[in-house]
Parts: C-alpha cells; sequence; structure tokens
C-alpha cells in the first residue's frame, strides 16, 4: 500500500521559487497527503508550511525536514556533496521542540554564515556594482532569518546587475567548500550526519542515490542508511527500478519524491511512498481514512 | 460581500435538462470524482448539536509582528454553533514572544508555566455586542519540556451571536508583567446558528470537498431547509478545482528565461485559473435558473485565508424540494509581468482570459441529475 506523497521539494528559502504557502497549494492540487517541505540544511519555511496547511485545513501531514549537506572526501580534489534527508514526525512542530534540535540550530547557523557569505562578496564588488545590487544598503541591515536565501540572491543580482550573474554563480560554490566555516557546517561525512540526524530523532533517508559519483562510499552510505530516495526527478525509471529493488532486497525505507525547485516541469512522482516508510517517520499508524483513500 | 438575492423567479429557463442538449462530452459532468448524495436529517429549524469546540492558537510566522489565528475543531465539525461549549488550547510557547519580545523562550518549564493566559470573548450578532465572556488557561500540562499545554476555562456560544471577537491578556507572575492584546491582533470567528427560530431562519449549504478527492454537501446548521426561510449557498473553490479537474489544465503561457544556482536554462511558465461559478436552481418543479454566484474571497463559511467561495443567497417559499446543480468554468489569466524581461516565448497576449474548459457539478456526476435538498414547513411560529 503506498500513500500519495512529495517528500522533498525547496522554497525561497533555499533554491526554490515557491513559498512555503504556493509549495502546500500545488501539492493539495495534486491530491497528495503526506508532504515535505525539504530546504537545503534548514527548516525556515516548515512552519509557515504547517500553519498554510492548518489554516486552510488541506488534508494533509506535513513532515519537517531537511536536505542535509554531508560532503564525500570534502577539501580534496574529488569532494562531492552528499545529501541525507532528514525526517522529523510532525509532534517535531509542538512549540519549541523543533527548534530544540541540533539539526534546526545546525540550519540557523547555515543562514547567519549564508549572510555573511553574500556580504562578503558584495564587498569586493566594484563601487557600482555594489550599489546597483544593494543602493540603499538594505540587504546589511537583514538579519539571518529574513536575509534572501540562494535563489532570491541569485534574483536579485539578474534583477540589478545582469552581468554579474555568472560571477556570483561561479562564486557561490565557495560557499560550501571553502573557509572555516564551510569545513564546520557541511564537513562532515555522510556517516556522522546520519548519526546526527538520528541523535535528533528523525529518519535519514539518503536523497537521489544514483547522483553520487563515489559509487562504493555511496554504496557504504547505503549499508548504514535507515531509507532511500527511490523515485525523485533526478532518476530515470529505469534507475529508480534499480533502486527500489535495492531498497526492498535490504528492507531500507524508500520514499517517492520530486526534489523540485520550481524551475522546470513538474515531475509528478509516479506513485507512492510505502505506508510502511509513513509510519516508521510518523512514529504512528496513518489515519485509516487516509490510507482507504489511497 | 455582495449577494445575489432571489425569491422564488419563475422567468428562468435554462434548466438542467437543457444541458444535455449540448453533448455528452462538455456537458456530462462526467469528471472522474467520487460524489456524496445530499443527506439531511434531524428536526425542521432546529439547530443540529452544538457540540463542544476547541480553538488552538496558532501564532503567525515569518512576520515581523505576531498574528494570532485559531484552527477550529469541534465534536461535530469544523464550525462554531450558538449553543457550543468551546475552550482555548494553546503553548506558552506560542505567547511568549508577545509578553517577552525579543527574549528567547526559557528550556526549564517552570519559567514558562508561570504565564497566565486570559481571553475575553465578545459575543456579537448582527453588529451589536449580545455578552462577554473570559476564559483563562489556570494550569499547564507538562509531558516533556517542549510539550507544554494548557486548556481554558469554557464557555457557551449565546443565542444570537453571529461573531466572536477576541482579545487576549497575558500575566507574568514571574515579573509581574503584563500584556494586552486587542483584537486587531486575532482573526474574528464566524458563528452559525444565529437566525433559526423565527419566520424566516438563514440556514447555509455548502458544498465543498476534503481537499481533493470525495465531494461532499452539508447544512451547517443541520435539519433541512425551512419554508418561508433563505439558504445561502456557497460553492468553494477547491471543490471546483476538482470539478474541473484543474490539474490536468494545461496553463502554460510560454517560456522564460531562468537564471539557477545550475546556470541559465529556457522553462515553461504558467498563468492563474479563476472560475466563474453559477447555479442552477429550481424550487419543486415551478421552472429553472441559472444565476452567477459571487466570489467572496473571505467568506464566513470557509474563514481560512486564502480560500474563496462562489455564493449567492436563495429565499425559499412554500415548496417541498430546492433542485441545484452548478456549471463552472475555469479560465487561464495570461500575466507575463511577473517575468519581467525574461520571457522567451508567448503563448497568448498580455492580460488575456482564456476559457480552458467548462464542467457541470450533479448529483452523482450524472448529467442532469440534480442536488435536492428538501424543504419543510417551518414551526417557528407565525410570522
Amino acid at each position: 500500500m503506498r500513500i500519495a506523497t512529495d517528500l522533498h521539494g525547496h522554497t525561497r528559502f533555499s533554491d526554490g521559487r515557491a513559498t512555503p504557502e504556493e509549495y502546500v497549494a500545488f501539492r493539495r492540487e495534486l491530491g497528495m497527503r503526506v508532504i515535505a517541505v525539504a530546504d537545503h540544511d534548514l527548516f525556515a519555511g516548515v512552519r509557515r508550511a504547517a500553519a498554510a496547511i492548518a489554516r486552510t485545513r488541506a488534508p494533509m501531514i506535513l513532515l519537517p525536514a531537511a536536505e542535509i549537506t554531508s560532503f564525500l572526501h570534502f577539501g580534496a580534489s574529488d569532494a562531492e556533496q552528499f545529501h541525507v534527508l532528514a525526517y522529523f514526525a510532525p509532534d517535531a512542530l509542538h512549540a519549541g521542540k523543533l527548534e530544540s534540535t541540533l539539526l534546526y540550530r545546525r540550519g540557523q547557523r547555515v543562514q547567519a554564515v549564508w549572510r555573511t557569505f553574500v556580504l562578503e562578496w558584495l564587498d569586493g564588488l566594484e563601487q557600482d556594482d555594489r550599489r546597483a545590487i544593494d543602493p540603499d544598503g538594505t540587504l546589511e541591515m537583514l538579519p539571518p532569518g529574513d536575509f534572501p536565501a540562494l535563489q532570491a540572491t541569485i534574483d536579485l543580482v539578474v534583477a540589478r546587475r545582469r552581468p554579474l550573474f555568472e560571477r556570483f554563480r561561479e562564486h557561490h560554490v565557495r560557499f560550501w567548500e571553502q573557509g572555516s566555516a564551510a569545513k564546520e557546517l557541511f564537513g562532515w561525512t555522510p556517516q556522522e550526519c546520519i548519526e546526527a540526524i538520528r541523535a535528533d530523532g528523525a529518519v535519514d533517508i539518503v536523497a537521489h542515490p544514483a547522483r553520487y559519483r563515489d559509487k562504493m562510499r555511496t554504496g557504504a552510505v547505503l549499508e548504514l542508511a535507515t531509507g532511500l530516495e527511490v523515485y525523485t526527478s533526478r532518476h530515470k525509471p529505469e534507475v529508480a527500478a534499480q533502486w527500489r529493488e535495492f531498497a526492498e532486497a535490504g528492507r531500507k525505507l524508500w520514499t517517492a519524491s520530486a526534489d523540485d525547485h520550481q524551475n522546470a516541469r513538474y515531475v509528478r512522482p509516479p506513485c507512492g511512498t510505502p505506508v510502511a516508510t509513513l509510519e516508521r517517520i510518523l512514529r504512528t499508524p496513518l489515519p485509516l481514512e487516509m490510507i482507504l483513500a489511497a | 460581500m455582495v449577494k445575489v438575492t432571489i425569491r422564488r423567479l419563475r422567468a428562468g429557463l435554462t434548466g438542467a435538462s437543457g444541458l444535455i442538449l449540448l453533448g455528452q462530452a462538455d456537458a456530462g459532468c462526467a469528471a472522474p470524482v467520487e460524489h456524496e448524495s445530499v443527506g439531511t436529517t434531524g428536526s425542521a429549524d432546529t439547530a443540529i448539536n452544538p457540540g463542544t469546540g476547541t480553538l488552538t492558537l496558532a501564532p503567525g510566522w515569518g512576520a515581523s509582528t505576531i498574528l494570532y489565528s485559531f484552527n477550529v475543531a469541534g465534536s461535530v465539525d469544523e464550525y462554531l454553533r450558538v449553543g457550543q461549549v468551546v475552550t482555548f488550547d494553546l503553548s506558552p510557547y506560542d505567547i511568549w514572544e508577545s509578553i517577552h519580545p525579543g527574549v528567547s523562550a526559557p528550556s526549564d518549564p517552570s519559567l514558562l508555566t508561570t504565564l497566565t493566559p486570559t481571553f475575553a470573548v465578545q459575543f456579537v450578532g448582527q453588529g451589536d455586542v449580545l455578552g462577554t465572556a473570559t476564559s483563562t488557561v489556570k494550569s499547564w500540562n507538562v509531558a516533556a519540556p517542549y510539550a507544554i499545554s494548557g486548556t481554558s476555562t469554557p464557555f457557551t456560544i449565546p443565542a444570537g451571536t453571529d461573531t466572536l471577537v477576541i482579545a487576549l491578556s497575558i500575566v507574568d507572575a514571574t515579573d509581574k508583567s503584563h500584556v494586552e492584546l486587542s483584537e486587531i491582533d486575532f482573526q474574528t470567528l464566524p458563528v452559525f446558528g444565529a437566525v433559526l427560530a423565527n419566520q424566516a431562519p438563514t440556514k447555509h449549504a455548502i458544498f465543498d470537498n476534503e481537499g481533493s478527492g470525495a465531494l461532499r454537501t452539508r447544512i451547517i446548521e443541520g435539519g433541512s431547509l425551512v419554508q418561508t426561510g433563505w439558504v445561502d449557498v456557497a460553492l468553494t473553490d477547491w471543490r471546483a478545482d476538482e470539478i474541473v479537474q484543474k490539474t490536468l489544465l494545461d496553463t502554460q503561457i510560454g517560456t522564460a528565461e531562468n537564471y539557477g544556482r545550475f546556470g541559465a536554462q529556457i522553462i515553461p511558465i504558467y498563468g492563474s485559473v479563476t472560475y466563474e461559478v453559477s447555479v442552477g436552481w429550481e424550487q419543486d418543479q415551478e421552472g429553472w435558473s441559472e444565476w452567477p454566484m459571487s466570489a467572496d474571497a473571505s467568506p464566513r463559511v470557509l474563514d481560512l485565508p486564502g480560500r474563496t467561495a462562489y455564493e449567492t443567497t436563495l429565499g425559499l417559499e412554500d415548496v417541498s424540494t430546492l433542485s441545484l446543480y452548478f456549471h463552472v468554468k475555469a479560465f487561464l489569466q495570461v500575466d507575463y509581468t511577473p517575468y519581467g524581461t525574461s520571457v522567451v516565448s508567448k503563448l497568448y497576449t498580455q492580460g488575456q482570459s482564456v476559457l480552458l474548459k467548462e464542467a457541470w457539478d450533479n448529483a452523482n456526476g450524472v448529467p442532469g441529475a440534480n442536488y435536492v435538498l428538501p424543504v419543510v414547513p417551518n414551526t417557528a411560529g407565525s410570522p
């Protein structure tokens, strides 16, 4: 038995374009019953998404989630990002509970470091360029939580100084890879990342496992991981079929998501996520009417 | 709110049966949606047993100032009714910022449970304050350091109330600090069943769904519609989505260049969908009329931000049935302005409104089969 889900997608709090409210509304129209906002490394959109569901009484369950960045071979020439999705049960939304987790506080740190990173890049520009992007110094006044995230920053650069787009795009990758802050926040292995996710009481699911170049290290991480993302827009159907076979043979949890950034036609997951996966994350049985409606 | 009010107009000629002439493909309302038959039980003009209700405080997120709303859950459904016994549920974390702005909430529960919130509730009927009540959280349930909740003392919504206006005062016994949050910090809440026991009771018939899937029809006040009374008929935006199968509509209006972390690429861009909804109605078998419904962006039957209901009011006379169907037109609204100069190709002209689909909402999805609401004699007294 599977339930219509999209458990991996991004909003304007990372590199997506949608607001959390738009993100929720679109999936409600598609008839999805369990969804997650899973921005890169932070939970800033989660409560707004939860509020959107509650206020509109959409018949959906929201899983507080984030796509946590770790690295294979951090600092080496063959370094590559490795993403692990962290899923909390909805009771993490009870007052202050999510905010008490290590992952949440790490997310706040990511926002603060991103703000510093962008402001330093602006400081390195010619006066005219800097003035064009931030004419009245507004950006410097914004606290980390309100500072434009990646996509919003790109939009700002393109709108105000289009020729700087490529320069910023080439520069922005250093955020994850260079400097002490990057090492502190992202320079952990996927295994360390998984242990941190579990320590916070969340469930670890490896995102788009076909994407990683180091297949041997990926295999080792998957041995440890609780589950993996099988259906995603980044997997061709035949690739997804292989990963599903791998998951089922290894008795791993598996999920169906879109990894939507709202910058291409939405690719709806071809099937739902197994009830067993969802109930493991929820730590409670799914409502019977939801199962019957599946 | 503008409503079309109709009292037994006999001139309408466009009947549901006439829709069949338009052809099965267009008029058939053959959308693969589940329909629920209209079921009304109970006495004529007596409100449904109101039961109990809980108003869970929900602070707004992401704004510089906190705006509070309430999630309503009742023993019957999501509506508040006259006679209902109501409590507030909240967590001290949700009100901490209001009394101690800029100060992080303490992790020690004993520093949170010193807060005493008291809600002041005004019962408003037809614009007049009919009475007031206070409702206080006197103790907190500490299930875990981050799972603290409190339930306020109950109050009962008195007869004649159509709106609750709520304010909140918070006292912290630790430092004797105190804050008053006025009614402008809170949403007002609609109450149903205020106008029942008179010669022209008003009831609300809502045609909605549960977000997606099965359609449902409810008389919010319970019972049947009443002769010489009124019925506010509402069809919700989400039901319209379902009737036209919105997710299958092609809403692409062109392409644009997108700038993202992986570079520039051409992406599809989309317009929005709006609806025109009309209701076909007939009392007994006295002839059909089809009337436009007004789009209401803040309807009483859907007191939820961002939701729209399509509404009209019908006057009922000495008849035994009110038959209804709905006619939904979905329009694509074309607007390229959000994409600025990044638009690469356009499928339409700026500002164009394009009819994408026309569908009918008939009982059980059967063309010409209408929703039939029983209408019973008014027993509430003589005029």
